[in-house]
């Protein structure tokens, strides 16, 4: 799929394909740096490949690359380190690495050839790492058919300019780059690390017409940003995704920018797109429940929860992943819904993740890094209710006698910056006595400190 | 002398411990510093709304009001 549209001649060379905030880079550039990759890594056709995937040109050069060889993909978080992205490999089996190197544009990758490799499914997949509610990743082998599926050609916008602002080795990144790519575009990839303003800059800058993005991004954004610059961007429309959608920030963005498309969307690594809501209003219409919708997509309510048949879904996990389970028939996907009126709600998850910013948190995860610390004799870890990110974690921590407990305090700060990713760093961290349970015997996770 | 509001020293605090928790330099913090320039982080900011909750008892962000906030003082007067 990305190879075709890539490795295509039709589309004007000059124009830009990928833009971030250091590098603009030309579909001729991008085109050629895909038959680079190509050349040189004709070794690792048909095999299982990890590809460290930050949101740069060298990354969709590389994926359409490997996709032209028939390779069994494997996207990585750019931010792993080599050490990190090595161990994943060895445990799904992988038969190569691939990690662009800094600024060298004479070998622009450098390749890690492993051993013992797992079988090539023969159908050129495409897996998505989630961390699981155990800690362990789970790995969503897509086709690119299964990919490719949701994507939407426009005609009535040619050469659309996207901006990029999800993690671009993760199911919604991929999709953003494939509309924007089958529809010819330009892809402004944003960094999570710039500031609201600068964010604003480079979307002004890099004329954005469709913004793809959490609703937390746009409550920072126009918190922060000077409003007057948001709204001379050329904005057509807004897709707002991963996390649940209130009516609070649609209206505002409505209030904003009164002529943009305002869209919600309702998707999962593992389903892929299920269905999407322009109307403006939170949650979506019962209506939706028991028939088909656009792309085959069926829904309906089980005990409160949502259950969803998609051919969008991923194919299966994949065989190496601890998580065998087959994508089936019905899938439950842990969204608790509520019917008012004609309309159905999002009013939480089954599980007890905790969604910082739109990023996925469990708490198991942060509690097994935690327990590690000596000194440590128990530990509880839950979310926080914030008006600005939905969520950040907290933790109570239950010290061994005679400990110190400042430095018990500054120790597991310290551990966690080491250990964790940012949005999964506990925020607030309280030494308490003991730890409450819940009469089935498991730790309370939903009460606040 | 410039004189600082209670709301203002709470947020000051608020703000320094969260420096000190990232094991970062406090920086200089008055009335009229600009916060999208002294390296708060958007989940530093949510951590500072939830910290000025427990002091004051008040979310002025959780009614979803309109507001623009540059300066640490804007902030602090979203709890007076």
């Amino acid at each position: 799929m990305l190879s075709q549209v890539l490795l295509e001649e039709t589309i004007p060379d000059h124009q830009q394909a990928v833009v971030t905030r250091d590098q603009s880079t030309t579909w001729a550039e991008l085109r050629e740096q895909a038959r680079a990759i190509v050349n040189k890594c004709g070794a690792i056709r048909q095999r299982r490949v990890a590809l460290s995937f930050p949101p740069t040109a060298k990354s969709y050069a590389a994926l359409a690359a490997l996709d032209s060889l028939a390779c069994d993909i494997f996207l990585f978080d750019g931010h792993l380190s080599s050490e990190d992205a090595v161990r994943l490999s060895r445990s799904f089996k992988l038969g190569a690495l691939l990690v662009a190197s800094a600024d060298d544009e004479s070998s622009i990758f450098e390749v890690h050839q492993l051993s013992d490799e797992g079988v090539w499914s023969g159908m050129r997949t495409v897996t998505i790492l989630t961390s699981g509610s155990t800690g362990e990743p789970k790995a969503a082998s897509h086709s690119w058919e299964s990919l490719s599926r949701p994507v939407r050609k426009d005609s009535r916008h040619l050469a659309p300019r996207w901006l990029l602002t999800y993690r671009a080795n993760l199911y919604a990144g991929l999709q953003v780059m494939l509309q924007c790519f089958a529809n010819r575009g330009t892809l402004a990839a944003a960094e999570s690390e710039m500031n609201p303003q600068t964010t604003a800059q480079f979307m002004y800058d890099t004329k954005v017409q469709f913004v793809s993005a959490t609703p937390s991004f746009w409550r920072r954004l126009l918190m922060f940003a000077d409003r007057d610059l948001l709204r001379q961007i050329p904005i057509i429309q807004i897709t707002l995704g991963g996390e649940v959608v209130d009516q609070p920030i649609l209206d505002k963005l409505r209030q904003h920018f009164p002529s943009v498309r305002l869209v919600h969307i309702y998707a999962t690594t593992e389903l892929g797109r299920c269905f999407s809501v322009s109307d403006g209003i939170a949650g979506f219409p019962s209506s939706f429940l028991n028939k088909e919708l656009s792309d085959q997509v069926e829904l309906k309510v089980q005990q409160g929860e949502l259950f969803v048949r998609s051919p969008n879904a991923m194919r299966m996990y994949d065989p190496y992943s601890s998580d065998r389970t087959g994508a089936g028939d019905w899938f439950a996907t842990g969204d608790l819904v509520e019917e008012k009126g004609d309309r159905l709600y999002f009013i939480g998850r089954k599980s007890d993740m905790i969604n910082v910013a739109g990023s996925k948190v469990y708490p198991v995860e942060v509690e097994r890094t935690i327990r590690t610390i000596p000194g440590v004799s128990d530990v509880r870890v839950f979310g926080k209710a914030s008006s600005i990110a939905g969520e950040l974690v907290a933790c109570e921590i239950v010290p061994d006698s005679g400990q110190n407990a400042e430095t018990l305090r500054e120790t597991v700060i310290r551990v966690c910056r080491s250990h964790l990713a940012t949005h999964q760093q506990p925020r607030f961290i309280k030494l308490v006595d003991q730890i409450d349970l819940s009469p089935a015997g498991k730790t309370l996770r939903t009460n606040t400190l | 002398m410039i004189s600082i509001s209670e709301n203002q020293n709470r947020i000051i605090q608020v703000l320094s411990e969260i420096f000190n928790m990232k094991s970062l330099k406090v920086p200089t913090l008055g009335p009229e510093t600009v916060l999208d320039q002294i390296g708060l982080e958007s989940l530093d900011f949510a951590q500072a709304v939830i910290r000025m909750e427990e002091l004051t008892g008040k979310d002025p962000f959780a009614t979803e009001v309109e507001v623009q906030i540059r300066t640490l003082s804007d902030l602090a007067a979203m709890y007076d």
